[in-house]
């Protein structure tokens, strides 16, 4: 035993391996642990028809999976998520790439700024929303009353109790957390543009959009594509700011897949079907980040 | 006419801007200052309602608090139990910080420069991680928790936030690892250090900013993290400051200046340490997305 | 000092210190996870702990008060991972004691209820409504009835009669709005979700379906989506169509949109008898109660229902102590100071109230639930499983939306029902 050990690390090539793998065995063991076995298990529940409680867990096949198809309620999540990722990146993208390009060649207050817009981003979203469910208070909160205090009484309304209002609220709500992000983040990738470049194109004449659309987004190409990864994976997982607000409601107005997987699995005690969900979850996370690896692999530098 | 005047104005230490260039100006700052009141308003309306009565909310909503009521956050802090939830929050991301960047640091080092079969296939390993949302494993987990008897203890929240947060902090510090030149290594090794010596002499100590927005990112997540604590630290001992805000604003749901109190007391701390450390802040809350 | 004199000390000593620890002993702590809605009811649990405690020295009560919602979150986790209450006050029914009681969660309460006498002492259905598979695991609390409740000061000075029929009370509506009242029924679902909403529809839907029907859709046996119980959800949207609800009610919360009415701003209200608790001293109006107005074709029937329920922890280390505090919390003691101060009745018989000091309204209700023969209701979700509520809450919200017609909410939650009974989650109250 002790001459194998001896042996081992005779071997200096051995011995180099033993410490590489020193250096990664405790990561990789609290990572398989607590996120490879986990995983592995969701989808054996998904397999299953489970209360969280009986110690039986009855094996149903694809069950859940097939119920999940006629599932009106995932559809209407999974649509809303689609709605908050398109709406929750192009918004705070925009409005960014909007305030880079104007604070791109330095101005006196630019600190000011930047410190203002990133501001709402060291917030909890837990706390964004509980900040924009007061602005949002139909009776007292601070938008409506200006609203009637204005005389736009018509425009006062309950909006995140109005179903068709509700999830496009809670989205500006987001996009107020998020935007100093992508700003800060397009700011940096600006700093990388040839200066030289833009140059030449003024002196070609080319006007704002043009200089935009030729030299500044295909120069930022890198920040954007890492932007939007960000804000997808964020629009796929979005919970936080919508269980403290409106825990999916109005109805279903506002239901995203992680409210429904963790209202069907923790709430009401449906552990196997919550998995399934929780496996489309994770697909749908998956193929979206594939998705973007491959853009950004064909696109990349 | 007007030649003549640019011209005499050539000569002028400040040529004067051209009428255009004020308006710009003034569109432009308008603009940004439009922006900044979209950030600064709401927090405004916060303290207002946080320092008002709720008679006094109902009577003016929008207005300057009559009466600053600062009581209302000592009866907040008090009521809502914050005291118990900042410590509590505290003594799960101190850890979680640590064994994150420690295990990150480790982990990354040996990816990026230690010799071994399979690293890129562990590299990927651990990349897939990133990919897989909290929610696709917060079910079972559950579940392992509660088996290895941590549920009902700190370490129901300490390792799963840990362990989810260690893709990213690998993927991190390998990048910053293997970005750094091979002589620096070399020239250590020839003075007679081993593997471990030269990441702790040599590399650690240039890791320093790598380190620190690490650091910043991952207190910033476990700090933040609303989900997981929600699952798996509901006794009301062990919860951390966010699921004590929702239990404290929704319970006093119609109290809303004591829910805006409540708001208010847990937003101060973090915004005060963003003010002082705003560079590190930004750097580590923006490093995924600008070096990855 | 010898050896000798160095033991005995030491043993004298130790002997001290075990007489010490156990006369010093701590109390027993409970830990009481409580649901509170007003101020009254707070000052009253307050008052009956304080009593408690001074009866039972060894016992200390710790109380953490939630909402439902919260309660939803936490509950079955937590117990679960060990870190429960001891003693938890959360509603009755499928969807949530159920869930707990079924996954073997709460101690069975079948020999306390032999213990203490319960079965004589509470209401029947303290025992029916909170027994799931077979064993009793809960103790009834608030009994509650559902009904219609009007101010008496405002009907008065617009010389208004209160109405006969449901009609006339859906014509009300229009003409409170037209004397520019806020509107009339209890709104704000912005934090309950669908329950109030819901709550008026199981009122309809008792007086115009019989409830034996109503019972075989309950148990599973009669569809949801047939043409009877989707006329009653049609009453609702007329209800919703004739003005009698805030167009913004939805996103107010409850409380604030029940507030309209204890204020005056409002003049009637569809709400159960748990509303009681928010009219304080300092609300000079009167209201009076009385049930829904019978609708047209059907009996007019009361819908009763047990509020929240207390039960008690599978796992609790003090399961005597927990009891006995359970058995205090229904004490004749307790009674009156519930009664009185929390405008709530206890489901507790052979009380006579006549010589308590309460409201009228107050009185209207006791005087109605002691005197009424007529046919009783059900309240749905607290007989119901918990992912028909779920779609139940969401679809009587997009119904007042007009998102959905009366149809589709009926199928949906038909759908619901059938997916329950195949998992064998509902509740079989047909026999």
């Amino acid at each position: 035993m002790t001459d194998s050990i001896r042996q081992v690390f005779a071997n200096r090539k051995l011995r180099d391996y033993a410490t590489g793998y020193a250096f990664v065995i405790p990561a990789l063991v609290m990572y398989v642990i607590f996120v490879v076995y986990p995983f592995f298990y969701t989808i054996y529940l998904s397999l299953t028809k489970w209360d969280g409680a009986k110690p039986v867990k009855e094996f149903v096949g694809f069950l859940n999976y097939e119920r999940l198809f006629a599932d009106p309620r995932l559809w209407s999540a999974l649509s809303h998520n689609l709605i908050w990722i398109v709406l929750g990146t192009v918004t705070p993208v925009a409005i960014g790439l909007f305030l880079g390009v104007l604070l791109w060649r330095g101005l006196r207050g630019m600190v000011f700024f930047r410190t203002v817009y990133f501001l709402p981003v060291v917030l909890a979203p837990v706390a964004v929303g509980i900040i924009w469910k007061w602005m949002y208070n139909p009776q007292f909160g601070p938008i409506n009353s200006t609203l009637r205090a204005v005389g736009l009484d018509v425009l006062a309304k309950g909006w995140l109790g109005d179903p068709y209002v509700a999830l496009p609220a809670l989205i500006f709500a987001g996009v107020w957390g998020y935007f100093g992000f992508c700003f800060v983040v397009i700011m940096a990738g600006l700093q990388n543009i040839d200066m030289e470049q833009i140059d030449a194109a003024l002196v070609d004449g080319a006007n704002g959009p043009q200089r935009l659309w030729y030299i500044i987004i295909p120069g930022l190409r890198h920040v954007l594509t890492m932007i939007t990864a960000f804000t997808l994976i964020l629009g796929v997982n979005v919970f936080d700011i919508i269980w403290i607000t409106t825990r999916g409601g109005p109805g279903r107005a506002t239901h995203v897949i992680a409210t429904y997987t963790y209202n069907t699995a923790f709430r009401e005690s449906y552990v196997g079907y919550g998995s399934a969900l929780a496996i489309v979850m994770g697909t749908v996370s998956l193929v979206v980040s594939f998705i973007f690896i491959s853009i950004r692999e064909r696109g990349g530098d | 006419m007007e030649s003549h005047v640019g011209a005499s104005y050539q000569v002028a230490r400040r040529p004067r801007r051209p009428a255009r260039y004020w308006i710009a100006r003034a569109v432009l700052y308008g603009v940004l200052i439009l922006f900044a009141l979209y950030v600064l308003v709401p927090f405004m309306w916060v303290i207002f309602t946080a320092l008002k009565s709720n008679y006094e909310i109902a009577q003016d909503p929008l207005g300057l608090p009559p009466n600053w009521r600062f009581e209302n956050l000592a009866q907040a802090w008090n009521q809502g139990k914050f005291s118990r939830y900042f410590i509590n929050s505290v003594i799960v991301t101190v850890p979680i910080v640590l064994l994150v960047v420690s295990l990150s640091c480790l982990a990354g080092y040996g990816l990026a420069r230690l010799k071994m079969p399979g690293r890129m296939l562990i590299f990927y390993f651990f990349l897939v991680g990133l990919m897989v949302p909290f929610t696709a494993i917060m079910i079972p987990l559950f579940y392992i928790l509660r088996d290895i008897g941590v549920l009902g203890t700190y370490w129901a929240m300490i390792l799963p936030q840990t362990a989810i947060s260690l893709p990213f902090g690998i993927f991190f510090m390998r990048a910053f690892f293997s970005g750094l030149p091979y002589d620096l290594t070399d020239a250590a090794k020839i003075d007679g250090c081993n593997d471990f010596g030269v990441f702790r002499r040599v590399m650690l100590p240039l890791a320093g900013p790598a380190v620190a927005a690490l650091v910043v990112f991952n207190f910033m997540g476990s700090w933040n993290a609303f989900l997981l604590p929600l699952i798996y630290l509901q006794s009301d001992k062990l919860r951390p400051v966010m699921t004590g805000m929702m239990f404290f604003t929704t319970r006093w749901g119609p109290d809303y200046s004591m829910s805006m109190a409540g708001t208010l007391i847990v937003m101060a701390p973090i915004m005060a340490v963003y003010l002082v450390f705003q560079r590190q802040f930004i750097q580590g809350l923006t490093a995924g997305a600008v070096r990855g | 000092m010898n050896h000798k004199t160095v033991l005995r000390l030491l043993a004298i000593v130790l002997v001290f210190a075990l007489f010490g620890t156990a006369l010093a002993q701590d109390p027993v702590e409970i830990l009481y996870w409580d649901q509170v809605s007003s101020d009254d009811a707070q000052a009253v649990i307050d008052t009956i702990v304080a009593n408690f405690e001074e009866a039972h020295p060894n016992i200390k009560i710790t109380r953490e008060v939630y909402t439902l919602e919260q309660l939803t979150d936490i509950a079955r986790t937590s117990i679960e991972a060990g870190e429960g209450p001891d003693i938890l006050y959360y509603d009755s029914g499928p969807a949530y004691g159920g869930i707990l009681g079924n996954a073997g969660l709460l101690l069975s309460l079948e020999e306390a209820y032999a213990t203490y006498n319960w079965d004589e002492r509470l209401v029947s259905v303290s025992r029916d409504w909170t027994t799931y598979g077979g064993t009793v695991y809960g103790v009834g609390h608030e009994f509650e009835a559902q009904g219609f409740y009007w101010n008496k000061r405002i009907f008065a000075d617009e010389g208004l009669e209160v109405p006969s029929t449901f009609e006339e009370m859906v014509a009300l509506c229009g003409t409170f709005r037209e004397l520019g009242y806020d509107p009339p029924m209890a709104a704000g679902w912005a934090d309950w979700g669908g329950f109030p909403i819901s709550h008026n529809w199981y009122n309809v839907l008792a007086n115009s379906v019989p409830s034996d029907k109503v019972a075989a859709a309950i148990s599973g046996e009669y569809p949801f989506n047939s043409p009877d119980i989707v006329a009653s959800l049609d009453l609702v949207v007329e209800l919703v169509e004739a003005g009698c609800y805030d167009e913004q009610g939805s996103a107010i919360s409850f409380l604030d949109g029940n507030a309209k009415f204890y204020t005056g701003q409002a003049p009637m209200m569809l709400m159960s008898t748990w509303a009681m608790q928010f009219f304080t001293e300092e609300i000079t109006d009167e209201f009076g109660f009385m049930i829904l107005p019978p609708i047209e074709g059907g009996e007019q029937t009361m819908i009763q229902l047990m509020g929240a329920v207390w039960y008690i922890i599978g796992d609790t280390e003090h399961p005597e102590e927990t009891l006995t505090f359970l058995n205090y919390l229904v004490s004749e003691e307790a009674h009156r100071l519930w009664v009185e101060g929390a405008k709530l009745l206890p489901g507790v018989t052979g009380v006579d109230f006549s010589d308590y000091d309460v409201r009228p309204v107050y009185r209207d209700f006791l005087n109605l639930v002691s005197g009424w023969d007529g046919p009783v209701g059900y309240h749905l979700d607290v007989l119901t499983p918990a992912n028909f509520n779920t779609t139940l809450f969401e679809s009587t919200v997009e119904l007042a939306a007009g998102r959905l017609t009366s149809q589709e909410v009926a199928d949906r939650i038909t759908v619901e029902m059938e997916r329950a009974v195949e998992d064998g989650r509902h509740a079989d109250i047909t026999g």
